[in-house]
């Protein structure tokens, strides 16, 4: 993907050549983009229809299982989750609060490790990486894992419970490892040869190089963070504190449940449309961040940088 | 991505000095799996124990391998075992091959806006709760009591007879790939956009001045650049390969004994099993078990991609 | 997860009268050493945690509540609510790690036995027997208690709001009028009302089954939904979890014979009855995956024409909407016995419900002090339906409006059978059946009353039979494989799964349990 030819990425307009390639435009190219679009929407419809069902009426939701167009037309289940109080605000701020704490460091942690594993000639390489991948296939459960953090760590009832336990992903660390090898070594060697030590490199030279990387594994960090409520549900009880996916998964499991148990509440929930509005809204911020992400992902890895 | 050709003396006993200080960046993360990793694992212990709540994990006594026999016993652990790992290597060839396919096609796009939308359409599915995904699952297959569905209307519109989907095992591990494609070939076509995005222009200046056309292009520059991409998350699946993707399974297959023969994994079989009795120790037991194995594929994978290729290698 | 924790069990509410048997923790500390006419809970804090989420209102009821017991009994209560998806396993977590933890909701469907099995709940024999909570013996039947004590000793205190409940069905009155001479008494008028429906109604499936009750619909225990035979005759309490087991009563009274549980009665006519309902459109083909709430759901917006109902008095809250939704539509409550509202049924006084306390906790004399309190009628009308006037307006003595949205899962804390106050308004037969399993006269005691089964001989068996079960059971209860195989395939499933070595275990605890 150079920046001669005449992707969007770059300035289509850089270089003479760009433009006459541009008149041809290839059958591949012209078939790839088909094949892309048509990909893309077999991923957008299903999420149209989530929409679309989390604005129709439980009376039809709950005979089709779905809807395509939101006919007729309802707000109850929008209004069932931000009605009655500020815990859907609340929510809202917990969950911002953890991603971007959390990101921030999964981000430094990751990095730093990743860096150290990519640099083959140091002797610390093998044996971190081999301390990073043993986690990925051994756990010791559930029980342990509760009791460290209740126990031992004291952190229930705090953000930190659901922050620290993600903050490393060793498949996020490899995948991030990989991308450090391609940085030529050349690169590195030239920066030594100036004076600078391993931490002065790493700060001023690789992590600049590596902002497509960065970009990608502090996405996906945010991600996990974000839709993380399996955790919350286990360690945070105070209301104040909750993150949107527990205040909402919580909404969906009790108010099911409040139907069939306690015969003092009047009307059904909407929970077909409830489900969807859910579905929704968890989605709604993460996908705001996602194209102001992309704008990192251009060229210029290695620009000049290279001497001798 | 080539070692530094020749060395002086000087350069050599600097870079040996300047490894002293590189560690210091990997203290967080080393600290963190200290604490939530390895600091955990003595609780595995439980897998050999009778486990009893008042005595704790280590209070407990031992019970040597009772644990296990459960899940051998059964008579179902071949089938089991086997549903494990014929679905997961279905899942990873299936999204890596779309993954990479993707990406390619996607990088194709000349259009910045349509670009932009692809790119953010491919990872939307990604975000969809396994629940979800299994409610709109069952309006594609079922229909609202179960004898109806998307898919059933489009074959009645070629006068083919309807299908019980739920009914019927023997499509499910398609059914499955597809809805695992779905969710996760977005996802990871980032990953390699992010890689082709790494590829040296002077690459393909090369390849045009050859008069290559864009697929040829396509296929014998950029893919080789993803090579090294795709060991590393084969690599990263193949000690998973006896852990079944519980989350998504259970959520569209879940009480449905019907589809057993062909969709059970070790995870789900073991949560129906012990799902009443809540016993520890088992449930400790089977994960054991598949860390084990696990280890056991991954030390060979290592071994075999070393030989292929030092350059790859994950240690 | 598609089954709702309560929903196989609320079959099993039906021979639930729970033995309230709370065993008095004999700690002989100084505290307890206070006259009896003015006990002093000494400033101590009631951890506990309770299933759902905060009802609306939650705080000026619990501020109320406090305030109160502060000063009737230097207690405090500080309860945590747990997502019902999560409450059984938060709760076990916080038993297993030591967690400070007074009370909790417990049962036979969550962690009972191993609890028990463990060790891990605290002795209140002495408290139950001391009669220094004379109102809790006294809205308490003993007989609850009774049946539930473990190895003698009481270990939890009973929550019942009656006998027993029974899963029996809610019909589409309107339509039982339309088609039918206006009522359903036995099961062939019950089928015929299921094929009018399916023929006259286009677009209606006449029974909207879900995952949960699959469980009820074939065992006679007392009865099952679809087994005819049961309607006349109900059967013996099943043993062991998922009912396997069918305690056979030719046996006798001192010769137990648990069979597996398709010699029970009717069992293979129900599983051929049902797979014709299944293929001749009579119940939804997708109750595998079906949840109550959405099929309860579907019912109030017309889709089926009967569903599953449960005489617990909640039948009018739970359909209420279908007014709204279906002009001109009504409901009847029907429970499975031909001989209506006359019919006994054995029951081993198991109930659905219990509030226990840990073994580790230091609290015990206070948490008998506190469900003592919350056994005068004041008191817990204040927790059951919140503050009077605000949250809802007495009718009487027996009955209650709601006027708020508060909603308190009461079971998990205190039902009383002589406090429980009934909404207003129940519609007639859900009221009737509801007085039918408030009357003791109505059951009779199983011979298995107080037998627990410990399952630590056969934990692996009982393993793989429960998901055996799942594999091969359920399809059949909901008849969506073909009988003859079907059957022999679970048959075969079972019996590798050790079903024939957990059945003379029973055997044998069984026949010590008769003779001592």
């Amino acid at each position: 993907m150079a920046t001669t030819l005449p992707l969007p990425l770059s300035d289509p307009r850089s270089a003479p050549s760009a433009r006459s390639r541009r008149q041809k435009s290839e059958p591949f190219t012209k078939g790839s983009t088909i094949i892309a679009v048509l990909y893309a929407l077999a991923c957008i419809i299903p999420f149209w229809i989530i929409i679309s069902s989390s604005l129709t009426a439980e009376s039809t939701l709950n005979r089709t299982g779905f809807s395509i167009f939101p006919t007729p037309f309802s707000l109850e289940g929008y209004s069932m989750i931000f009605g009655g109080s500020a815990r859907v605000i609340n929510a809202y701020v917990s969950s911002v609060a953890i991603t971007v704490i959390g990101t921030a460091l999964a981000l430094s942690a990751t990095s730093g490790l990743a860096w150290v594993i990519s640099r083959r000639e140091s002797h610390w390489s093998r044996p971190l990486a081999i301390m990073t991948y043993i986690p990925m296939l051994l756990t010791a459960g559930l029980v342990p894992f509760y009791i460290l953090v209740t126990q031992v760590l004291q952190l229930r009832n705090t953000w930190w419970a659901v922050i620290l336990p993600f903050v490393v992903s060793p498949f996020l660390v490899f995948v991030q490892m990989q991308f450090f090898r391609e940085i030529p070594q050349a690169v590195i060697d030239s920066a030594r040869i100036d004076g600078a030590n391993e931490l002065r490199i790493f700060f001023t030279i690789v992590l600049p190089l590596s902002k497509p990387i960065l970009a990608v594994i502090g996405l996906f960090y945010a991600v996990t963070y974000w839709n993380e409520w399996f955790t919350a549900l286990l360690f945070i009880s105070d209301k104040e504190l909750q993150p949107l996916q527990q205040v909402l998964q919580i909404m969906i499991a009790n108010i099911s449940s409040a139907n069939a148990i306690q015969p003092t509440n009047a009307a059904a929930a909407p929970i077909f449309q409830l489900r969807m509005a859910l579905t929704v809204l968890t989605m709604g911020p993460i996908l705001l961040a996602y194209p102001f992400v992309q704008r990192f992902f251009v060229k210029g890895l290695t620009l000049g940088a290279t001497k001798g | 991505m080539t070692t530094a050709p020749h060395r002086t003396m000087r350069q050599r006993r600097r870079s040996l000095h300047r490894d002293n200080t590189l560690w210091i960046l990997a203290i967080p993360a080393v600290i963190f799996f200290f604490v939530f990793s390895y600091a955990p694992l003595v609780g595995l212990v439980v897998a050999f124990k009778d486990y009893n709540i008042r005595d704790g994990i280590f209070g407990s006594p031992w019970n040597g391998l009772e644990n296990f026999r459960f899940f051998f016993e059964s008579g179902n652990a071949g089938r089991i075992i086997g549903n494990t790992i014929f679905l997961n290597v279905l899942f990873i060839t299936a999204t890596i091959v779309v993954a990479i396919l993707m990406a390619i096609a996607i990088n194709e796009i000349r259009h910045t806006m349509l670009r932009k939308f692809v790119q953010s359409s491919v990872f939307l599915p990604y975000f969809i709760s396994p629940i979800v995904i299994s409610i709109i699952l069952q309006a594609f297959l079922a229909g609202v009591g179960g004898q109806g569905g998307v898919v059933n209307d489009m074959l009645n519109v070629f006068s083919i007879p309807s299908v019980n989907w739920y009914s019927e095992p023997g499509p499910w591990p398609v059914i499955l790939t597809i809805v695992k494609v779905w969710q996760l070939a977005g996802y990871y076509s980032v990953i390699y956009l992010a890689a082709i995005t790494a590829i040296p222009e002077e690459v393909y200046e090369a390849g045009m001045l050859d008069g290559a056309s864009r697929g040829q292009m396509a296929f014998r520059i950029t893919l080789p650049y993803l090579v090294p991409v795709t060991v590393i998350l084969v690599m990263l699946s193949v000690g998973r390969i006896f852990f079944g993707d519980f989350g998504t399974i259970y959520a569209i297959i879940g009480d449905n004994g019907v589809l057993y023969p062909t969709t059970d994994v070790i995870d789900t079989y073991v949560f129906r099993a012990l799902r009443t009795a809540g016993d520890f120790g088992m449930t400790a037991a089977i994960g054991l078990f598949q860390s084990v194995v696990g280890f056991v594929l991954v030390a060979g994978a290592a071994l075999l991609a070393r030989r292929i290729t030092r350059e790859t290698s994950l240690f | 997860m598609n089954t709702h924790p309560l929903s196989h069990e609320l079959s099993r509410r039906g021979f639930i009268q729970g033995t309230a048997g709370a065993a008095t923790l004999a700690t002989l500390m100084s505290l307890a050493a206070c006259a009896p006419a003015a006990p002093n809970g000494g400033g101590a804090v009631l951890n506990g945690v309770l299933p759902g989420d905060e009802p609306v209102g939650w705080a000026e009821v619990k501020e109320a509540l406090n305030k109160k017991l502060e000063a009737e009994l230097g207690i405090t209560y500080n309860p945590e609510f747990i997502p019902w998806a999560n409450y059984a396993q938060n709760e076990l977590l916080k038993f297993t790690s030591g967690e400070p933890l007074d009370l909790a909701l417990e049962a036979r469907w969550l962690h009972m036995d191993q609890l028990l099995a463990d060790g891990a709940l605290a002795d209140l024999t002495e408290h139950w027997e001391s009669g220094r909570f004379p109102e809790l013996n006294a809205t308490i039947d003993e007989q609850f208690v009774k049946y539930s004590r473990s190895q003698g000793t009481v270990r939890a205190i009973p929550q019942v709001n009656a006998v027993g409940a029974i899963a029996g069905f809610v019909l589409r009155q309107d339509l039982v009028e339309k088609y039918g001479n206006g009522e359903v008494t036995n099961y062939q008028e019950l089928e015929k009302f299921l094929y009018d429906v399916k023929q006259n109604e286009s677009g209606m499936i006449p029974f909207g089954l879900d995952a949960g009750y699959a469980n009820n619909t074939l065992w006679a225990s007392p009865t099952g939904l679809f087994n005819e035979e049961s309607w006349d005759t109900p059967g013996p309490v099943n043993q062991l979890s998922r009912n396997l087991a069918y305690m056979d009563p030719s046996g006798g009274a001192t010769n137990s014979r648990p069979r597996p549980f398709w010699e029970g009665p009717g069992f293979e006519d129900s599983v051929k009855r049902v797979r014709k309902y299944f293929q001749d459109g009579i119940i939804n083909q997708d109750a595998i995956t079906a949840d109550q709430t959405s099929t309860w759901g579907q019912f109030s917006t017309g889709l089926y024409g009967s569903t599953v109902a449960v005489n617990d008095g909640g039948t009018t809250q739970r359909f209420a909407t279908i007014a709204d939704s279906v002009p001109g539509a009504s409901i009847v409550e029907v429970m499975p016995f031909t001989a209506g509202l006359d019919a006994v049924i054995a029951t081993n006084f198991v109930v659905a419900n219990y509030v226990v306390a840990p073994a580790t906790s230091e609290n015990v004399e206070q948490v008998m002090m506190f469900q003592n309190w919350l056994s005068k009628q004041e008191n817990h009308d204040l927790v059951a339906y919140g503050i009077e006037g605000r949250d809802w307006n007495a009718v009487g003595d027996k009955e209650f409006e709601a006027i708020s949205k508060y909603a308190f899962p009461t079971f998990a804390l205190a039902w009383r059978v002589p406090l429980e106050r009934s909404v207003a308004g129940m519609i007639p037969s859900s009221k009737a059946w509801f007085d039918w399993a408030k009357d003791v006269s109505h059951f009779s005691t199983d011979p298995f009353s107080g037998f627990q089964f410990d399952q630590t001989p056969v934990s692996a068996e009982l393993a793989q039979l429960e998901a055996a079960y799942t594999q091969y059971v359920l399809p059949l209860a909901v008849g969506a494989v073909e009988t003859t195989k079907g059957l022999s395939d679970m048959k075969s499933a079972m019996e590798g799964a050790g079903l024939e070595k957990v059945l003379d275990e029973l055997k044998t605890q069984a026949d010590a349990f008769l003779a001592g």
